[in-house]
Order: C-alpha cells, then sequence, then structure tokens
C-alpha cells in the first residue's frame, strides 16, 4: 500500500517528522519497506550555482556545481528563461534517479531524471521548474531561488512548501494479511490516530443517495460466496479527465488514471478500501447484474486482455458476476471488457459488494489474475463500506464531470445483518498473557481507539465490542496483540518463565550425528550442504538405481535442476566437483543429510516418505602434495576411501562392521566395497567408474566416493566403550609370509589368523602385498605380522613357535595357503 | 697420535696437554680419551710399566702417575665442556631457517558455515534448557498449515509460497511445521509442559537471486507451560541475544502477524554492525531483525493436545543464513548451497 503523506495529512494530523511515523508504524505492525519521494522533497533535488553556460540552437548547455558529490554537472536546458541564469546564478537541479512532476500539459505525471544525450549533448540532470518540484503551478521557466545555502543542499532544506503543494512522499507500507482495513487511506489514517491519539476527520462528505425512482432487485445466487451487493444505477455522467488532484493521488499511489467514470472508482477504493465496479449500462444488456459460479464450458472477455483477444474459459465453480445470465466479470477481481465503462458512457451500474475472501482467492489462483480489487478481497473488506463507498462515488462524480447525474434505483441485497462483534474476556487474562499490569481503564482508553469498546457483562466479566471491519479480533488474545500495539510492546518488561520446565535432554541421534560431523571435519574432509531437490535425469548419471525408481517430484518445479528429492546424495556430491575441479582440482568433501525414498514406510505415517539420513564423500585430485619441503604428489586411490570409512567408523566406536568386496555402479568393478555386519548393508565406496565420471563432464579424472546409510550406523553407534590398559611386557611381532589364491581376500587371512591364534594374539597386520614372477600361476603372495602379548609375563620362543604353528595350521587348512618359511 | 711409553712423566705431561688442546672437536676429544684415558690408553699402560722401576721409585711414580691422570681427567672434562657448548651454538646456528617460507602441506577441513550459525543458535538454546526435536522435510498440508491455523485459501498463505507434491503432501515451508509433532510427542495429551528447538531445512517455491533461495535453515523454539507469558518471550530473546551476541544487546518487539501465534511480533536486536547507531547494514534504523515470534495461538494449542484455558506458550522462529551472510559478509545467498570451494574453503 503507498501512502501519500500529503492525503494521510488531509485525513489525520501527522506532528511527527518522517522518520518518527516511519518508526511509530513499523512498530505497530505496518512496516514501512521503502519512502517514494517526489519534488522538491526528493533528496535528489538539490541547490547548484551556474559554474559556465553556453547557448545551443535551441537550447542552453550549463555545467552546474551540486555541492562536494556532485561540482560540475552538464545539463542542457530548454527552459525559455535560461539564459537569465548567469554563472554564479542559484538554480535548483534533479539529479538522475530523482522523481519530479512533468511540467507539460494539465494531467498530472511524474518523471525519472535519467541521463540523456540532449541536441547531442551530455544531460545529466533537470533544472526545475516550480511545477517540476511540486511547490507551484509556474512552468514558464526555471525557478529562481533566493537562498545563500551552499551547493549541494537539499532543496527541502530550503525551499518552503506549501499546504496542498504536490511535492509530497509517499510511504510503501507492507500489509500484513490482518491489516486488511489498512489497505484504505482511511484505514491507515485511523491507524495513526489510534496510535497518536490525535483526532482524524476522515468522515469523508457523504450524500444521502436521493434515488429518483425503483429498487435493484440484485439476482444473489451464489449466497454461501457473498454477504453484501449494493448496487445503484447512476444515469447522465460524462467521461472526461479528472481533476488535478484526483490524478495526483492516483498516480502517487500507483494506480493508472483512465477518465473521471474509472478513476473515481479507484479512488472510492484506495480511499476507503471498497472496490467497486462501473458498468456501462448501455452495454451491459440487463438492467441490472448478479452473482453466481460459473457453469462447465463459460467464458468472458476481461479488462487484462486487450479489445479483440479472445475469451477466457472460466473455470467451473467461479464466482461472476451475470447479466441477464451472461458472464460480465469474475467477482471481486477483474470486470469483463464487453460491458466496461468508456468514454462514451452516459450510464452506469455500480456495483459494490462485500464476497468472502476463498472464492476470489481461488478465482484468482485459477485465473492468475491478481488485482487491486481482488488483493483486498482476498484478505477481507469491511462489509460496512459498500453503500457508502456507491454515496462517494456519486458525490465525486456529482462534483466534478457529472453536475445533472441521476441516481435511478440502488440495491442493497444482504446475507445477514451485519452486526458488531462481541469478545469475553477478563481484565487479568489479558495483563496474564502479556505478563503486565494493565487496568480497566487503561484497557478501555486503549481499545476505544481501535474502535473496540468495552463494556460490563454478567459476573464481573468484561464484553469488547467489535466493529464489524476488525472481523480479525475474536479472541481475548487478539484484544492483548490490540492493547500491546496500541500501548506499546515496550511496556511489556523481560521476565524469565516462573514454572518448572523440562531441562534440556540431548538427543542420541543429534549428538551421534553432530559428532560425526566433527570427526569428518577433524579428518580433512570440507563439509557441503547440497539441494534436497535434484533433477532425475542427474541421479541416473550415476547409473546406480533403475529410470522407473519411485522418486518425489514437486508439481511446481523453479527450475529443471530442481525437480525431484534426492534419493543419494552422492549426485549432489558429483555436480558440487562438476562445478569445482576446473579451479579447484583437489578436494575433499562430505554431506550429512537426507534422500527420500517413497517406496519404504515413514515413522510418521500418513503417506509421508522414508527420510533416510545418509553421510557420503568424495575424493578427488592430490591427497598428498609436493612442496619445496619435499614430498610428492599422489592422487587419491581406494585405500583413501578406505581411511575415510576407518575413520568415520572409529569416530562412532562401531566394532564388527567389515569392508567386504561387491560390485554395484557408480563404483568401478574390483575397486568397489560394501560394510557389513551380519545380515546388515551400510553402504558402499569405491572409485567411481571412469564411464560415470565421464557422464558427470569429468573425463579422466578419478574420484573415490562413498555413500552409507546414517540412520543404521547410528543404530549401532556406540557413545562409550572399555579401554585395555597398556601391556606391562612388551609385544613380540612374529612375520607370516604366504602364498594364497587371488579369490581369498586380506581380510579373510586376517580374520583366520586371529580367529586361530589363541589368546595370545593380540593383533594382525597386513604389512605386503605382491604379485610378480616369483608368485605360482592365480596367486599372490602376503604377509602379515601377528603381534604376540601374553599382558602379565614375556614371551617365549615357545610361545611364539606355537602361536605361529596355530596361524598357519589356519590358514593353510581354511585358505589353501602355502604358507613359506 | 705417538703416545711415548718411557716413564718420564714430565715429558708425558707435556705431549699429553698438547694433544688435548689440539683436539677441538667431539671427534678429536674422543680419540684424545681413548689415547690417554680409556683402560687402553697411555695412562694405564704407564701404571702396567710400574714394574720395570727399582722398587723404592715405585711408590712414588704410582702417586705421580694417579695425578696424571686426574689432571688429564679434569682438563679433559673441562675441554668437553667448552667443545659441547661451542658444537651446540655452531649447530643452532646452522640449523637457523627463515621462519617466513611457506609450511608443509597439512590436511584441513571445514564446517559449511550454515552449520557453524547454526551450532551457535543450537548451543545457546540448549544452555538455556531448550531440547532438540528434529521433524520431517516433507509435511502433510496439515501440519504445515491446517493444524496451525492456516486452514485452505487462508490469506496467510500468501506469505509463503509452497512446493507441493501432490494436493496433501509439500516440502515443508518453515520448522513450526513441527510445532504440533513437538506438541502432541513430549506434552503426553496435554498435561506437561514442553520447552524444544526444532531446527531444520526448509523450502520455499521461490526465484534463486542473490538474496533469496528455494531452501533454507530456520531454528523454531517452542515454550509450552501453564503461566507462560509474552514477557518470558522477551526474557528468553534478551538473554540469547546476550548470550549470542555480547552482554548489552537490547531487544525491541514490533507488531507483526503470524496465523500460528497471537499476539504475534517481530524481535529485533541492536544492529550488531553500528551498535544502533545506524548504518548500511540496519538502514540507519540501529535495529536488525532477528526472528518473528509470538504467544502460540488458541487454535495450534488445542491442535497440540492442549486445553487452552489451562495452557500457554510462546514460540519464534528465526532463518539461519541471514546471519551467515551478515557475519561473514557474504553477498550472495547462492554461494550457500551452490558450494563453490573456493568460498568454503576460507571456513578452514
Amino acid at each position: 500500500m503507498r501512502v501519500s503523506l500529503s492525503w494521510l495529512r488531509s485525513l489525520v494530523p501527522v506532528s511527527l517528522d518522517t522518520p518518527a511515523l516511519v518508526e511509530l508504524l513499523t512498530r505497530a505492525g505496518l512496516e514501512v519497506d521503502a519512502i517514494h519521494t517526489v519534488g522538491a522533497l526528493d533528496p535528489l533535488a538539490l541547490v547548484g550555482r551556474v559554474v559556465s553556460r553556453k547557448a545551443l540552437p535551441s537550447a542552453t548547455h550549463f555545467v552546474i556545481d551540486a555541492g562536494p558529490s556532485h561540482p560540475s554537472v552538464s545539463v542542457v536546458s530548454k527552459a525559455p528563461n535560461a539564459e537569465r541564469f548567469d554563472v554564479g546564478a542559484t538554480v535548483a537541479i534533479a539529479l538522475p534517479g530523482a522523481t519530479i512532476i512533468d511540467g507539460h500539459g494539465d494531467d498530472f505525471a511524474l518523471v525519472t531524471v535519467a541521463s540523456a544525450k540532449v541536441y547531442g549533448v551530455q544531460s545529466d540532470g533537470v533544472l526545475c521548474s516550480e511545477r517540476e518540484l511540486g511547490v507551484g503551478d509556474d512552468h514558464t521557466g526555471l525557478i529562481a531561488l533566493a537562498t545563500e545555502a551552499p551547493n549541494g543542499t537539499a532543496l527541502s532544506a530550503v525551499l518552503p512548501i506549501p499546504d496542498g503543494a504536490e511535492a509530497d512522499e509517499v510511504l510503501e507500507v507492507a500489509i500484513l494479511p490482518n491489516f486488511a482495513r489498512c489497505l484504505s487511506m482511511v484505514g491507515v489514517a485511523r491507524e495513526v490516530a489510534a496510535l497518536t491519539g490525535a483526532q482524524g476527520h476522515y468522515d469523508v462528505a457523504l450524500d444521502e443517495l436521493d434515488v429518483v425512482s425503483g429498487e435493484l432487485d440484485a439476482q444473489v445466487e451464489a449466497t454461501d460466496a457473498c454477504r453484501r451487493f449494493s448496487t445503484a444505477r447512476v444515469e447522465g455522467v460524462r467521461a472526461v479527465a479528472s481533476p488535478r488532484w484526483m490524478q495526483r493521488r492516483l498516480a502517487l499511489a500507483g494506480v493508472a488514471v483512465i477518465d473521471h467514470l474509472v478513476d473515481v472508482t479507484n479512488y472510492c477504493m484506495i480511499e476507503l478500501g471498497q472496490p467497486m465496479h462501473g458498468y456501462d449500462l448501455a452495454r451491459l444488456g440487463a438492467s441490472t447484474v448478479g452473482v453466481r459460479r460459473a457453469r462447465e464450458g463459460e467464458a468472458a472477455r476481461l479488462l487484462n486482455r486487450a479489445d479483440g483477444e479472445p475469451a477466457v474459459a472460466l473455470p467451473a465453480g467461479t464466482l461472476i458476476i451475470t447479466a441477464g445470465d451472461v458472464p460480465v466479470g469474475v467477482a471481486g477481481v477483474i470486470g469483463g471488457s464487453d460491458t466496461a465503462m468508456r468514454a462514451d458512457t452516459t450510464s452506469v451500474l455500480l456495483e459494490s459488494a462485500c464476497f468472502d475472501w476463498p472464492s476470489v482467492r481461488r478465482s484468482s489462483a485459477a485465473l492468475k489474475v491478481h488485482t487491486d480489487a481482488s488483493t483486498r478481497f482476498a484478505r477481507g473488506v469491511d462489509p460496512t463500506l459498500s453503500v457508502l463507498a456507491i454515496r462517494r462515488a456519486v458525490r465525486l462524480w456529482r462534483e466534478w464531470s457529472s453536475p445533472d447525474l441521476k441516481v435511478t434505483a440502488t440495491g442493497d441485497w444482504q446475507r445477514a445483518p451485519i452486526v458488531p462483534g462481541v469478545v469475553k474476556f477478563t481484565q487479568q487474562g489479558i495483563a496474564s498473557v502479556l505478563g503486565l499490569e494493565a487496568t480497566k481503564a487503561e484497557l478501555t482508553e486503549a481499545l476505544a481507539r481501535v474502535g473496540i469498546t468495552v463494556r460490563e457483562a454478567a459476573g464481573g466479566a468484561l464484553e469488547a465490542v467489535v466493529p464489524p471491519g476488525r472481523e480479525d479480533v475474536t479472541r481475548p488474545c487478539d484484544l492483548a496483540e490490540e492493547f500491546a500495539r496500541v500501548t506499546g510492546f515496550d511496556r511489556i518488561p523481560e521476565t524469565m518463565p516462573g514454572e518448572a520446565l523440562p531441562f534440556h535432554t540431548p538427543s542420541r541421534r543429534y549428538t551421534l550425528r553432530e559428532g560425526l560431523r566433527d570427526a569428518l571435519v577433524r579428518g580433512g574432509l570440507q563439509e557441503l550442504l547440497t539441494y534436497s531437490l535434484i533433477a532425475p535425469e542427474s541421479e541416473a548419471l550415476l547409473g546406480a538405481e533403475p529410470d522407473e525408481t519411485p522418486r518425489l517430484k514437486v508439481l511446481n518445479p523453479i527450475n529443471v535442476n530442481r525437480t525431484s528429492l534426492r534419493r543419494t546424495l552422492l549426485a549432489g556430491l558429483m555436480e558440487t566437483l562438476r562445478e569445482n575441479h576446473r579451479h579447484t582440482p583437489d578436494a575433499q568433501v562430505f554431506e550429512i543429510g537426507v534422500v527420500f525414498l517413497p517406496e519404504l514406510p515413514s515413522p510418521y505415517g500418513r503417506g509421508l516418505p522414508a527420510e533416510k539420513l545418509r553421510v557420503s564423500f568424495a575424493l578427488t585430485g592430490r591427497i598428498e602434495r609436493a612442496s619445496m619441503h619435499g614430498g610428492a604428489d599422489r592422487g587419491a586411490d581406494l585405500f583413501d576411501g578406505v581411511a575415510v570409512v576407518e575413520h568415520l567408523l572409529r569416530a562412532l566406536r562401531l566394532r564388527g562392521v567389515e569392508i567386504v568386496a561387491e560390485e554395484a555402479a557408480p563404483y568401478q568393478p574390483g575397486l568397489c566395497a560394501a560394510l557389513r555386519k551380519g545380515e546388515k548393508h551400510y553402504g558402499r565406496f569405491g572409485v567411481v567408474h571412469p564411464e560415470a565420471c565421464a557422464r558427470f563432464d569429468m573425463e579422466g579424472r578419478r574420484v573415490v566416493a562413498g555413500e552409507l546409510d546414517l540412520d543404521a550406523l547410528l543404530d549401532e553407534a556406540g557413545t562409550t566403550f572399555k579401554t585395555l590398559a597398556p601391556p606391562r611386557f612388551p609385544s613380540l611381532p612374529i612375520d607370516v609370509s604366504m602364498f594364497v589364491g587371488r579369490a581369498v581376500s586380506a581380510g579373510q587371512v586376517v580374520a583366520t589368523a586371529l580367529g586361530a591364534g589363541g589368546a595370545l594374539l593380540k593383533g594382525v597386520e597386513v604389512i605386503d602385498e605382491f604379485s610378480g614372477a616369483q608368485v605360482p600361476e592365480g596367486m599372490r603372495s602376503l604377509a602379515i605380522r601377528l603381534e604376540l602379548n601374553a599382558g602379565d609375563r614375556s614371551l617365549t620362543a615357545a610361545d611364539a613357535q606355537a602361536v605361529r604353528v596355530l596361524v598357519t595350521t589356519a590358514l593353510t587348512a581354511a585358505l589353501a595357503a602355502q604358507v613359506r618359511e | 697420535m705417538s703416545t711415548p711409553d718411557d716413564l718420564d712423566l714430565a715429558a708425558q705431561q707435556t705431549t699429553a696437554l698438547h694433544a688435548l688442546d689440539a683436539a677441538d672437536s667431539s671427534e678429536a676429544l674422543e680419540a684424545f680419551y681413548r689415547a690417554w684415558l680409556s683402560p687402553s690408553g697411555a695412562t694405564t699402560r704407564l701404571k702396567r710399566g710400574i714394574g720395570r722401576l727399582p722398587t723404592d721409585q715405585r711408590a712414588a711414580f704410582g702417586k705421580n702417575v694417579n695425578a696424571l691422570h686426574a689432571e688429564l681427567e679434569t682438563r679433559f672434562q673441562q675441554r668437553r665442556e667448552v667443545i659441547k657448548t661451542r658444537e651446540l651454538a655452531e649447530r643452532i646456528a646452522a640449523e637457523a631457517r627463515d621462519v617466513t617460507l611457506p609450511a608443509r602441506p597439512r590436511p584441513a577441513g571445514a564446517y559449511h558455515p550454515v552449520t557453524l550459525v547454526m551450532r551457535e543458535v543450537l548451543d545457546v538454546f540448549q544452555r538455556m534448557g531448550f531440547s532438540v526435536f528434529e521433524s520431517p522435510h516433507v509435511e502433510t498440508d496439515d501440519y504445515n498449515f491446517g493444524l496451525l491455523n492456516m486452514p485452505a485459501d487462508h490469506p496467510a498463505r500468501d506469505m509463503q509460497d509452497t512446493f507441493y507434491l501432490d494436493g496433501e503432501r509439500l516440502l515443508r515451508t518453515h520448522t513450526s511445521a513441527g510445532q504440533i509433532r513437538a506438541m502432541r510427542e513430549l506434552g503426553a495429551k496435554g498435561t506437561k509442559p514442553v520447552r524444544v528447538v526444532l531446527p531444520g531445512l526448509c523450502y520455499r517455491n521461490e526465484n534463486i537471486t542473490t538474496r533469496s533461495e528455494i531452501q533454507f535453515h530456520q531454528v523454531e523454539g517452542l515454550l509450552v507451560g501453564r503461566s507462560v507469558r509474552m514477557s518470558d518471550l522477551k526474557g528468553v530473546l534478551l538473554q540469547y541475544a546476550r548470550l549470542l551476541f555480547g552482554p548489552d544487546q537490547q531487544v525491541r518487539l514490533r507488531g507483526s502477524y503470524f496465523p500460528f501465534t497471537e499476539p504475534s511480533v517481530e524481535v529485533d536486536i541492536r544492529c550488531t554492525l553500528c551498535g544502533g547507531n545506524g548504518c548500511r547494514v540496519c538502514k540507519q534504523t540501529g535495529w536488525l531483525e532477528l526472528l518473528g515470534a509470538g504467544m502460540v495461538h488458541p487454535v495450534v494449542l488445542a491442535n497440540g493436545g492442549y486445553d487452552p484455558a489451562e495452557w500457554r506458550g510462546f514460540a519464534f522462529g528465526m532463518g539461519i543464513e541471514r546471519t551467515v551472510l551478515q557475519r561473514y559478509d557474504i553477498h550472495d545467498i547462492r554461494y550457500l548451497f551452490g558450494n563453490d570451494l573456493r568460498l568454503l574453503q576460507q571456513f578452514r
């Protein structure tokens, strides 16, 4: 809502300066998003002095000193009196970006100053007349300023701005859904009066209608969606240009100026908040209009389309206005173009209604048409306004364009009598919800300022009588808000809750998850947060799931890359590497986040998808780097992936999870592993298949990645564990070398050795692997180191030999290993 | 080194002392020790040579050899101290490096900046007694809107552009969607108070620009009790602001509107950049918007299982990304989920 301050002041006296008014409105819930300035009040309208002057064929080229920030502004002026401004003369200059008033013609229009070439000369401003600055009517030449103020001084500081001046400030006020009443100048004025205690005079002169004859019988069929429907037939009107003051107010409110017939209906809407529509009776083909829901297949030509365009289909059920059962407009949204008021209109049917907001919201959304009218109806219009607005319109027409008009018939259908609301409350209830003291007198006074009357009810309770325009106030908490708004939220003290409340209880899942995040960062990985929405095509590049995998797609995606909820974090990580690898070729990244699996049940039920927590990582480029101090570059490989996975398992205190070979996309066969514990599968990692890398535009780049089911891992994770006392006697290492078949994994060798070695065997480590000429066909050589410790004594050669025999026997028997002595 | 094996101790002494003076390094000293003082050295051999002397000279000779050994031992120790000190000084001088040369590479990870701020916020609220409660990203229309006093076609739905999966399911537009779940799960059918924060990712169908994104993180706070007042909301948020932004912080309430709270307020804090004097960041007002808040609407309390005549609550909700942008002077929100590593790695 654009609020012209000069218009506002005509409705309520405002003694505050603009910043204080802005602050007051903002604190009461009417947040001012921007302040627009016009003419002499624009901060870019400055005092300047002529530095040089040169005559052009039909204009004058000036260089103006407009203060330290603009010491030399080149301006071309076509003003007839320009030659009278010598070097040193004082001028009013509007710099690019300033809003001034068009000086030509009788109509009011705003102009935004811009740099331009005029007669081939650069012009970076406008030297202004009285009229352009909005401080007078003169547009015969540049305004002469009698001021000693230095160059660059704001004109508003030196130029007297008379009452009724066109120079103005316009506040752009954000109207929250429960402030529908403030979608009007009178509504904002009432609010200012309530907040400042000023006495407003917004009872705009309203004539009783002297109806010449007859009643209009509105045909309101859709009584469920229409609360009031007022009409008037007005004959003898003329479509002429509106008075300049009205054009000005409409222009500042952001409404297009058309002609007086249309302008008045718009003016009443801005002034009072009541949208109205005028139909040309000659074009209407009926003596009155009605309201009903559209039937299947109906259409209408609407005012938002150019003449001659085809009719727009009206979805069945849309609330429409009809004339003789023919659709002539969408109720509360937009009128039809065939029946609109035109330049030749002389008789008008005025419609001023109160539609219920759900219908208007649905029509507006279905037709994708949003108008000043629909904005107001969608939030609720005061049902008491409809007839007032008709009277106001008739009076305005009569005063300017149509002194001889006659109101020949009126109608006013109401669904039910419009009565004030009553809210029962107690003084203590209001005070205790806010946490402050409030006497009954204070409450009564504060609520009276917003038009709410407090009266005694039976049994010591109080009743608030709420005017029909305030249907947002239905409960005691609404009264508490009004009281706090009017008296200031500052009055509320700062306290701490005075009752026993639950203490912070750590959640296991949260604690473990965040601990894992810490561990991965400590381990040298960069955390990412990618989008939950992704293109299925991008996930398909991994080749890990068939195309027909169920996916959750949004009905209204923002673009083609963000259409579906992700089923994996890996695609997001691969996309990130793709976007970064040209400038950041070395990257070690991870993400902890949820994926969405519609085929699995959700603990929340109600058809919601399973949301599974995953942890995913990707390594690419160098993981070790050469430097001037030595060392060598080394690219990430499978075993860096193993390191990340083992780091992660250690951080979660997970025991007994095995890394086993598996083959699955998107990983390269032979370089892929899974994490398992018995029947449980926690996910996979490995070297991403070269073809998958290529599909992500990273041909030739090696990426080691993995994705694990973090929900499952967290279920198994331990928060504590038992330590072992450090051994008092030194451990004894024994190395065992062997040939084993290629199908035998190092993991099997270690597990077999550990299982067979007995109580003295504390650990087994693989220390070497090779294949070559000396190794029998189909086998490879592995060396393991056994760590022996008895705990309470030194080990003997006999101990070592005994363990060695146990281990080698088992390896030979279980894995057909050929142990080398 | 030649070792005189005659028994002229004076000559031996002269020779030895020359040799000691000539020893100029730890290695040379070591050689001197072996030649003169070790069990196989000259003084030992002199002692063995005692048998070649007439009996009456033996006692004196023995005494003199011992004296010679003792003197050489003392001098050797002194000399060794000097050389050790000198050699350490030389080594230290030789090892000196230019400390401004580059470091050896060392892997370093980093948190995403959203995590950093989210953690800080949650940490403060947890210290103030709030528990973390998490709820799903995909919600029903009911939990996100209906049960929060926003029935279908409600004007407040204009405030949020929603991603829908179908007529019923949507991506939550705010963490308020978890309020009802928290009350129902923790409130024991409206018999127990609740004090929780609900962090999480939310989604809005908005154009992606430098200032707006389709996903962002929120933290919602919810406190339900029998005597909760709006002044408690103000006090708790003041405490939060002071713990997070400094002990002199102030809060200011402004009227606002949310369908699920009544009264509703916006809560501002003193501008963290200018301290309240007015600057570009606070648009010269001296105040920064912290969050939206209010007293839980009776309809919402009832939907959460509480009798609004007996119970009251307050709720607040704040965005995390705006603080991230302000704190780290990031001018484009798209960096946050666009994951440009050149930006993120600055957090190492």
